[in-house]
């Protein structure tokens, strides 16, 4: 690049009409942002580019342009697995919206008994990996499960099973999107409804509706393109029935095509970049009509209604707590159906390449990556809500750590494979270890707890910095004493959140584990594969107790912690 | 960023703050266009104007907060205009109050104080001679939150003075309290300028406030400077038709001077003083409500020194200490007139009762159309 065009950039990036006044904490943020968008490049930009540049390459190395995508979609068997994969989101989407709704709308505009219980049954799913859900239907409707017959002899494995474990999957995500937009409405405009004797159906279309129809759509997109990206589910009681996800897998481990396993990702990766971008559409437009003077709404009891979502919100609570049961009981079991005494067997793990180790491997890398993670995400969130000199560089790394969000944990994890045993890539050394799944897993996580971090230190008074600033106060200074005590409860949430989701991760990591390093999540799908699911139950269920236990201590905790260290949000 | 010397003859006195051709503007859109005045030491300064007149923008930019596009800002003679917050001796209260919410009042009061690596006993000492002249006694264990919304702004106001700045600056401070707590915490903050003699800027929107409080207003509009004076000079020798109608209530009326000292207006003419203005011009007159006397129509003398005019009363408000008639010439025109409490007569001043009115010559501003 010519030094002209390096300072046309620069000039863009930071000068304006007259030289920025600027602190030393000016400067501090700028290059810190300048330091956060390299890592960005590094562990997002480049591998998505190196996988992209394989699908064009051949077995050889050489480039051969879209010969592979022709190739692709000139194969059918190929190609029906991307229409595979569309038919289980869109019908799991359109299976879980209306009862996310149902459910939220229980919670919120009822008034139903025992509402924080269920509040808390609806995020049960979040503390059991997809794979588990699989199985346990597996026992409940699979071919000598318990319930078999309620599926009128249709066969369990293939898209029946993808959808059904794919509704309790993605159930908790449905409802916490539809308890948020149910939440926002004035409870004036029901109040001026009623005076104007408007009937419940119009009430609902009008006021209800208007509403919380966003939250909706968001919820239907978030579902579709988790279950459209989802591998665990679809690897275990997918059967025959070939999804994008799982052929990737295949092409990747079982015939080592890394090229065609490219091709396959980038069809993965470019229905989720689309969804990602109208996702981020609708929450744009979405305008909310809650302002700091409305009403929260208060529902007064009405018997029939609070029944009939009491009951539904039952039903859902038997139905999780059956899954869980039934896991648990499995796990348990001698040799179902057929001895059903209980013993502990299943949990020696006597299977090659599987072991306890790995469980404590799942620990150890989930808690170097909710520490690493909250630590790098808050500075992140930091220097992008304070870099106020620097606009276009700021609105750049907000992009970039939003980006995550719209890559799958399997093309991402590809992409490392890839980018990293290129040859020559300084970074080579880390296959293998554990840096490389930390690294993954962070990254793919990134986007959520970047926006709790966001929202946490939007809670602040913008004025606070310029006071700050007029009383002379070092940078470090005002993190330490206001902002991080301020940020405290977010942070706690925010390692939770990535501790839990790197226990249950398996996309991010499949491709990218050594013998040293494989996790238990990993190991359930390995252990699978041999077919002592039982085993795989144990497994599964082990990380479902962790999952819990630091759930309940991250409760306590943070209960402890807000008191000592925030007592000015108790007054 | 080094603070450059600058030649004095620029500033004629060393002790002040000199704004000089300030400009500002965000992308292509202007906020503020070529602003330039002079603060004396101790002086109480209020920027006042419509929201989006630029006068928070300038405060900013006075504070180090914003940088001008072009322009410069002296202060005892320097140039700092690139100076960053920490070193231009500022205090900064803003509307939102702005305090730490993790801190106690005694903390956020202290928190400058602990930047400067005061002694603790000094600081406590300090603090408890701000806490008793903000009147906080008691509160200072509290939290932001336990507080009253005016005990907040005083907490805000104890922190910015903690650091003893040489220049105070006030984004709207009262704007966000209620009626009452305002007008008594604006008697608060002038007596506590008074005390301190501190140079003080304040931003406002509200003409009353400005007023009340500065001793000289600079009144903005569109990111210029409309007009700037002292609150007397403001109101009763406003610059420009927007100054007289920002400041208090007035009558605008378009007429034509058609000889010396007579100006047509619609169907009637006026007499007044029509010096700076050539006959045959367009121009526009102002006419307080208060300025325009009420006579009883019975007793009107035919050749009397004022302008003499007849109109219909089509509401009446009353507004306390007066009673505002709107009033309607037989020229279509419309007028707003104060009557006093005490002139008020209900049997006369009733809704479409004839009224007589008298105008002091004396008491027309002309402007230039």
């Amino acid at each position: 690049m010519s030094p002209q065009l390096l300072s046309g950039a620069s000039v863009s990036l930071f000068a304006r009409s007259k030289p920025q006044i600027m602190e030393r904490s000016d400067w501090l943020v700028r290059w810190v942002c300048v330091a956060y968008c390299i890592a960005a490049l590094c562990t997002i930009v480049l591998p998505v580019g190196a996988l992209f540049l394989r699908s064009l390459k051949n077995a050889d190395g050489a480039y051969v342009g879209v010969q592979n995508y022709l190739t692709y979609f000139g194969t059918s068997a190929l190609f029906d697995s991307f229409l595979n994969s569309l038919l289980v989101s869109l019908v799991t989407a359109a299976l879980v919206v209306p009862m996310a709704f149902a459910y939220a709308y229980g919670l919120l505009r009822t008034c139903m008994p025992f509402k924080s219980f269920f509040r808390g049954v609806a995020l049960i799913p979040l503390l059991i990996p997809g794979v588990l859900k699989a199985i346990a239907l597996v026992y409940l409707f699979g071919n000598q499960g318990l319930l078999r017959d309620w599926l009128f002899g249709h066969p369990l494995y293939g898209p029946i099973g993808i959808v059904g474990a794919s509704v309790i999957w993605t159930f908790p995500f449905a409802v916490l999107i539809m308890l948020t937009a149910l939440q926002h409405v004035d409870q004036r405009l029901y109040h001026a409804a009623a005076v104007l004797k408007t009937s419940a159906w119009r009430t609902f279309l009008h006021v209800t509706w208007p509403s919380c129809r966003y939250g909706v759509t968001t919820a239907f997109l978030v579902v579709t393109v988790s279950v459209f990206t989802d591998f665990g589910i679809a690897k275990v009681i997918g059967g025959d029935f070939r999804v994008l996800a799982t052929d990737i897998y295949k092409e990747v481990v079982g015939q080592q095509n890394f090229e065609m396993g490219a091709v396959i990702s980038v069809m993965l990766l470019i229905p989720a970049v689309f969804v990602f971008f109208l996702e981020r559409r609708v929450a744009s437009k979405q305008v909310s009509q809650f302002t700091g003077r409305s009403l929260p709404y208060t529902p007064k009891p009405s018997a029939w209604r609070d029944g009939v979502f009491l009951g539904w919100c039952i039903a859902v609570t038997v139905f999780i707590a059956s899954v869980l049961g039934m896991a648990q009981f499995a796990s348990l079991v001698k040799f179902w159906p057929y001895n059903l005494s209980l013993t502990f067997a299943h949990y020696e793990f006597e299977i090659e390449g599987v072991g306890w180790m790995n469980f404590s491997n799942s620990i150890w890398m989930a808690t170097l990556a909710a520490s690493f993670g909250t630590l790098i995400v808050f500075i992140g969130a930091y220097v992008v809500e304070k870099a106020r000199r620097d606009i276009t560089l700021r609105k750049a790394l907000q992009m970039l750590m939003l980006l995550p969000m719209a890559i799958p944990g399997l093309v991402l994890g590809l992409a490392y494979l890839i980018f990293i045993n290129t040859p020559g890539n300084p970074a080579g050394w880390l296959y293998g270890g554990m840096a490389i799944l930390v690294i993954s897993t962070v990254t793919h996580l990134y986007s959520v707890p970047h926006l709790t971090c966001l929202t946490a230190l939007k809670g602040l008074d913008r004025e606070i910095e310029s006071v700050g600033l007029s009383l002379n106060t070092s940078v470090v200074r005002m993190l330490t004493q206001v902002t991080l005590p301020v940020c405290l409860a977010a942070l706690l949430d925010v390692w939770l959140y990535i501790f839990l989701c790197a226990m249950t991760t398996l996309s991010a990591v499949i491709f990218l584990y050594s013998s040293d390093t494989k996790l238990a999540s990993i190991a359930v799908i390995h252990i699978d594969e041999t077919g002592r699911v039982a085993s795989a139950a144990a497994m599964a269920m082990l990380l479902v107790y962790v999952c819990l236990a630091v759930r309940l201590a991250h409760h306590l905790i943070a209960q402890k912690v807000l008191r000592k260290f925030q007592p000015w949000r108790t007054s | 960023m080094t603070v450059k010397p600058r030649p004095r003859n620029s500033v004629s006195d060393a002790r002040k703050l000199v704004v000089a051709n300030l400009s500002k503007s965000f992308g292509s859109t202007p906020i503020l266009k070529d602003v330039s005045f002079e603060i004396e030491e101790g002086e109480f300064v209020c920027f006042l104007g419509p929201s989006g007149c630029g006068k928070t923008t300038l405060l900013l930019c006075l504070a180090g907060l914003e940088s001008p596009s072009s322009g410069e800002i002296y202060k005892n003679g320097q140039a700092i205009t690139a100076a960053p917050p920490s070193q231009r001796d500022v205090g900064i209260v803003f509307q939102s109050y702005a305090l730490f919410p993790n801190l106690s009042v005694y903390d956020n009061i202290a928190f400058g104080l602990v930047n400067l690596k005061w002694a603790k006993d000094k600081i406590r000492e300090t603090v408890r001679g701000l806490v008793s002249l903000l009147s906080l006694e008691g509160h200072e264990a509290k939290y932001p939150s336990q507080l009253s919304g005016g005990q907040q702004q005083r907490v805000a106001l104890a922190r910015a003075l903690a650091v003893s700045p040489s220049l105070l600056l006030l984004d709207e401070p009262l704007s966000a309290l209620d009626a009452q707590v305002r007008t008594r915490l604006r008697g608060e903050i002038r007596d506590l300028q008074q005390r301190l003699k501190i140079t003080t800027v304040m931003v406002t929107h509200d003409q009353e406030e400005a007023q009340t409080l500065a001793d000289r207003i600079v009144l903005m509009n569109a990111g210029r400077i409309e007009q700037l004076g002292t609150p007397w000079q403001i109101y009763n020798e406003p610059a420009t038709p927007f100054v007289a109608d920002f400041m208090g209530v007035s009558n605008l009326i378009l007429g034509v001077v058609r000889a010396q000292n007579e100006v047509v207006c619609e169907q009637f003419n006026l007499r007044c003083d029509t010096q700076a203005h050539p006959v045959g011009t367009k121009v526009q007159l102002l006419l307080r409500p208060e300025d325009i006397a009420v006579i009883a129509r019975t007793n009107v003398p035919d050749n009397a020194p004022v302008n003499l005019l007849q109109a219909t009363i089509v509401k009446i408000e009353h507004l306390g200490a007066v009673v505002r008639a709107h009033v309607l010439m037989a020229s279509g025109l419309a007028l707003k007139v104060d009557i006093s409490k005490r002139d008020f007569d209900p049997a006369l001043h009733g809704v479409s009762q004839a009224l007589g009115l008298a105008i002091d010559p004396t008491d027309i501003r002309l402007f230039a159309q």
